[in-house]
């Protein structure tokens, strides 16, 4: 279906559009629901390119209705698509294809982003904010918002100057060859501190080794391990755990 | 219900550590999304609210442990990593002003912190069935051609993601003041809280990696055994 004021949806998307797309693109998941999942949040942030379709009456119920069809991705890299469907709108592309622009890259934002934002960046800035808490350094959440947040709000950024300048096939691209070797060094980092956090845990505050806490640290280790594999759920292994602690502290074997 | 300690009332404490909680648990999934929800952030905010940042940091980098394994991906219902960092620090020292033991303070505050996140759980099913209706609100202006309605619908899916989150941490502030009993033990010391957290954490790294965090971790842990011998 092509739109009634296709004249007044022509051109490029604008700066004050691009501005107002990234503003609103960080309220995506404000009515996150079970069925139409990121539906409002997309139509929320395609807001500025309304005004695109005139005072219609037509033309905004068909602009609204196919940008509050059902749509879920990653969040930080849902730019990438709030931007491409910017684009199709400004170019004058019909229904169809801005529905095919926003369906081709959900799944693949969704797939690149929970594995780079999820299983890798927050899990290297948790480990890196917890060393530095370890120590007693005050800056430890404020590393931990930093370390998360700046790649964070950058690509959202790149997600809506590229998506809306390049359109669909210039969002794929832009997600680049290098993207699961980045994954996979900011995984092994964040291991690597897991890993050292494991070791201060089994050392007094003053940083010397303890051999009963480093025996008291596998142990709780392979229990925890094996109780996420029989799926026993987080919270009761996590208060498991913290009840070995107390047995420790009535025991009066304490530390941090 | 009153404090032993400076002119904050328990109930002001609470009050205040609801409306924090239920801000930044807007930054889970609703807004922003920079990990301002994050147990250790949240902590540390209350720490700095109640006046107690050291607290804050040790509660926080413990519940921070254990969510290393929480994920807000897709329909997942997850912990509430802001109330459950908010109400760890809330709880010890609204146990420790009440005469509880240091130790056991920290250790209460992180059971109720755990408590109260998986009980974030149950909240966020709650809330996104209220975000079904708000969505319905949008769709139906929308066939008028008002684009109010997802404004709308962005306003109360917010609004009622804070009160919802508020009101958690609330219950749960004002359930840990049923353990001041505990003023009555004497144990002294302090809550060994990195020596099970951090295995916690490590595990689940493991569990959710894709094989190869094992030997990373294995790779830390010599490094840092190393580091502390030397030391």
């Amino acid at each position: 279906m092509t739109k009634a004021a296709d004249t007044q949806a022509t051109g490029v998307v604008t700066g004050p559009e691009r501005a107002g797309m990234f503003w609103r693109s960080l309220f995506l998941q404000a009515v996150w629901n079970p069925r139409g999942m990121q539906n409002v949040g997309f139509c929320f942030a395609l807001m500025p390119l309304l005004k695109r379709q005139g005072d219609g009456r037509d033309a905004r119920r068909a602009f609204l209705k196919r940008h509050l069809a059902f749509f879920n991705t990653n969040p930080t890299l849902a730019p990438y698509a709030i931007g491409a469907a910017a684009e199709r709108e400004a170019a004058g592309a019909n229904e169809a294809e801005v529905a095919l622009a926003k369906k081709g890259l959900a799944s693949l934002l969704g797939m690149y982003g929970d594995a780079l934002m999820w299983w890798a960046l927050r899990p290297l800035a948790g480990i890196a904010a917890v060393l530095l808490a370890l120590q007693g350094n005050p800056w430890a959440p404020v590393a931990l918002v930093v370390l998360y947040a700046v790649p964070h709000l950058a690509m959202k950024g790149r997600g809506i100057a590229v998506g809306s300048s390049l359109g669909p096939s210039g969002a794929r691209e832009a997600l680049g060859p290098g993207f699961k070797t980045a994954v996979r060094a900011v995984r092994a980092a964040a291991a690597f501190g897991a890993g050292l956090v494991l070791a201060k845990a089994a050392s007094t505050e003053s940083g010397s080794l303890q051999p009963w806490r480093l025996v008291a640290v596998l142990l709780f280790l392979v229990l925890a391990y094996v109780a996420h594999r029989v799926r026993i759920p987080a919270t009761i292994v996590a208060l498991g755990g913290a009840a070995g602690g107390v047995v420790l502290l009535l025991a009066g074997l304490n530390g941090g | 219900m009153t404090g032993t300690e400076g002119d904050v009332s328990d109930v002001q404490l609470i009050l205040l550590l609801s409306l924090v909680g239920g801000a930044l648990s807007l930054d889970a999934t609703a807004a922003f999304q920079m990990m301002l929800s994050q147990p250790l952030v949240a902590a540390s905010i209350a720490g700095l609210v109640v006046g107690d940042a050291a607290t804050g940091l040790v509660v926080g980098a413990a519940l921070q442990l254990v969510w290393m394994g929480v994920l807000p991906v897709g329909a997942a219902a997850f912990p509430d990593g802001a109330v459950s960092g908010v109400c760890g620090v809330g709880a010890s020292v609204l146990l420790a002003r009440s005469g509880v033991p240091a130790g056991l303070a920290v250790a209460c505050g992180i059971g109720i912190a755990l408590v109260a996140g998986a009980a974030g759980q149950r909240v966020t099913v709650w809330v996104r069935r209220a975000n079904v209706r708000y969505s319905n609100l949008a769709e139906v202006r929308a066939e008028d051609g008002d684009p109010g309605g997802v404004r709308t619908a962005v306003i109360l899916g917010l609004g009622t993601r804070f009160v919802a989150s508020a009101a958690l941490a609330a219950a749960a502030l004002a359930v840990s003041l049923l353990l001041r009993p505990l003023a009555a033990l004497r144990v002294p010391g302090v809550f060994p809280t990195t020596l099970w957290a951090a295995p916690i954490g490590a595990a689940a790294l493991m569990i959710k990696g894709k094989g190869v965090e094992k030997y990373f971790i294995a790779a830390g842990l010599v490094a840092g055994l190393a580091m502390s011998f030397l030391a």
